[in-house]
């Protein structure tokens, strides 16, 4: 068949224009816009359609003959035996009526639609919350409940594994930190003070909020995933089958690892950040190691530094819940695990600055 | 007869083991070509090597006359573009409907208008048995059998000459199973197709194969007509065909006559 040379479809008249002859291979090439000009270029009032010259037909090309003998009302005639049956089936299902699409609703509908399921969000955020908490109490009621192989799991990626990133970018977010501060700092000769800015900026504020950021980015989009896939999959149907609340098995380990975790690689991001600030008040500010550190000892409290530990609990609490709590909104279809990552990123840095909010006004009122 | 596929001294290792030590088949225009085999005996990678997926170790694979070891991208693409493939699980795009799925293959090969596309599209959606409104549906939100015929009509999209279908009746019920086997033969007489298929249903295979091809031990241990496959002295097709499974296919087919 492929060897056949290729012979186009053809749509000539006879009979000074009585008759339509259709001939030649009517394929999917019958479509294309130059024949179809031809197709549509034939005026209606013919009496009689020959097909008895086509070669081949398939769908595409049944539809365009049904067009031309539609518009002509009349039925092709001499078409070969095994294309009949095809051509009837396509004359067939091309008179059914396409279905309506879904129907597109305003503006004042998608607002609507939008805010309903944002309340319906912070609902089901709300119960998985809820969920997460009876669940943590009857845990550690029972600590032989609490699963400590997943929650090793955890602490080696999402702890181990982020600590050369966290390390590099703490480095360089000091570094710019010193940078800024020192232009301005220089100005006034008061170069020493960069070690007072640096410790309080990046102990207070950089250290607990660098750490978050990639930890939501690396982790809380992890549990999304992770969960996700075994939503798809019915495999945490198949858990709760099986007697095992999906809440004990996945998500409270993570949560409770990734608050145990979180504190730590703040001390780290800490160590990096200051660390980036020396190096730069050493090289532009000529600030030695010796006088920045005997310097950060004299204005760092010790506040300044369990204030800065003290929010990572809280962000691991937030990035760790919403990465599960998305994981459990996927739906049945692979492409929802994407959507749902994607959600559970931009909620958790979104919660994480609100809260660093929260946090900075309480404690200029506590006078901390 | 002419030959779609020829396939002469196929070889496939996989590690140490061979799954597939020197087979050879033909598959003529218009039959209905089954694959069948226990578990594992390498049905589905026979398939993917046909179409492409896995290239085999050794021996020769010819899809309409092309040979495809070696082939370069276009001839690929030009014989891809005849061959329409149903995957067992349906391999629907999730994020498109139904019908953005049939369009998509036409949307990338052809030069059609976006209208015409569209009212293709539908014929096909029309042509499987599905409901007009199924149409705008998305993948998630179609039954299995319905997810079954929707990737049957995306398979034939672009009027292949050569269909190829996984275990097309895996996870539907009997009825609707049924239904499936007729729509094929349906189609493959409506179309002018040649289809291959792999399969477990004991059933269909009685009802639509035109001959069938077991494969056992890394080789095809019988090929031909059903019954004569099923009277083969191998101690595998025994097994297949004359368990409690297989006796109960059989005597359905005898029912229907």
């Amino acid at each position: 068949m492929s060897e056949t040379p290729r012979q186009p479809p053809t749509l000539d008249t006879a009979d000074s224009g009585a008759t339509l002859v259709a001939a030649g291979r009517w394929l999917l090439d019958a479509l294309t816009p130059a024949f179809r000009k031809t197709l549509d270029g034939t005026k209606g009032g013919a009496s009689a359609l020959d097909a008895s010259a086509v070669e081949a037909l398939d769908t595409a090309g049944a539809l365009a003959l049904h067009r031309v003998a539609k518009r002509n009302a009349v039925e092709p005639h001499g078409l070969r035996s095994e294309f009949d049956a095809l051509y009837r089936q396509v004359a067939e299902l091309a008179e059914i009526a396409p279905a309506a699409p879904p129907a597109e609703h305003g503006f004042l509908h998608r607002v609507g639609e939008a805010s309903h399921a944002f309340v319906i969000e912070a609902q089901l955020f709300l119960a998985f919350i809820g969920e997460l908490s009876v669940t943590a109490v009857r845990a550690f009621a029972q600590p032989s409940r609490l699963r400590w192989k997943p929650m090793l799991h955890v602490f080696e990626t999402a702890g181990w594994g982020a600590l050369p990133i966290l390390a590099l970018l703490s480095f360089l977010i000091g570094i710019v930190v010193a940078y800024q501060a020192g232009v301005q700092l220089a100005d006034y000769g008061a170069n020493i003070f960069i070690a007072d800015l640096i410790g309080i900026a990046v102990l207070r504020e950089f250290g607990p909020l660098l750490a978050a950021i990639i930890v939501a980015g690396r982790t809380g989009s992890a549990f999304t995933a992770e969960i996700g896939t075994m939503k798809v999959t019915d495999e945490i149907d198949a858990l709760r089958t099986i007697g095992v609340s999906p809440m004990e098995m996945l998500a409270l380990p993570r949560v409770v690892a990734l608050i145990i975790i979180m504190p730590l690689l703040t001390v780290f991001a800490d160590i990096f950040g200051v660390f980036g600030g020396m190096v730069m008040a050493q090289t532009m500010l000529e600030v030695s190691f010796n006088d920045f550190i005997d310097r950060f000892l004299a204005a760092v409290d010790l506040s300044d530094y369990l204030t800065g530990i003290g929010k990572a609990p809280v962000f691991a609490l937030l990035i760790a819940s919403v990465g599960c709590h998305q994981g459990f909104q996927v739906g049945t279809s692979a492409d929802s695990v994407g959507h749902q990552v994607t959600r559970s990123v931009v909620h958790s840095l979104f919660l994480i600055i609100v809260a660093d909010a929260i946090f900075s006004v309480t404690f200029s009122m506590l006078g901390l | 007869m002419e030959p779609v596929i020829e396939v002469r001294n196929l070889r496939l290792r996989f590690g140490d083991t061979w799954i597939h030590d020197g087979i050879d088949y033909t598959v003529e225009r218009g039959e209905i070509f089954a694959i069948v085999g226990g578990s594992g005996s390498g049905k589905t990678t026979l398939m993917r090597q046909m179409l492409m997926l896995q290239d085999p170790t050794e021996g020769s694979v010819k899809v309409l006359g092309h040979e495809m070891a070696g082939a370069d991208e276009r001839d690929l693409t030009e014989i891809r573009r005849r061959c329409g493939v149903l995957f067992q699980h349906g391999a629907l795009f999730s994020g498109l409907t139904v019908l953005e799925n049939v369009v998509f293959p036409m949307r990338e090969h052809t030069h059609l208008a976006d209208d015409d596309m569209v009212e293709l599209a539908r014929l096909r959606v029309g042509m499987v048995g599905l409901d007009p409104a199924a149409a705008w549906k998305y993948p998630a939100q179609l039954s299995g059998g319905m997810l079954k015929r929707a990737a049957l009509a995306r398979a034939l999209a672009l009027d292949p000459e050569l269909l190829f279908l996984d275990e097309p009746t895996s996870g539907l019920d009997p009825v609707s199973a049924a239904a499936f086997d007729d729509l094929v033969v349906r189609l493959r007489d409506a179309m002018g197709l040649t289809i291959v298929f792999v399969t477990h249903d004991l059933d269909s295979l009685w009802r639509i194969a035109d001959r069938v091809m077991f494969l056992a031990r890394a080789k095809a241990v019988a090929v031909g007509p059903v019954a004569e496959v099923a009277a083969a002295d191998e101690p595998e097709v025994r097994e297949y065909f004359h368990g409690p499974r297989g006796r109960m296919a059989k005597e359905n087919q005898w029912k229907q006559g």
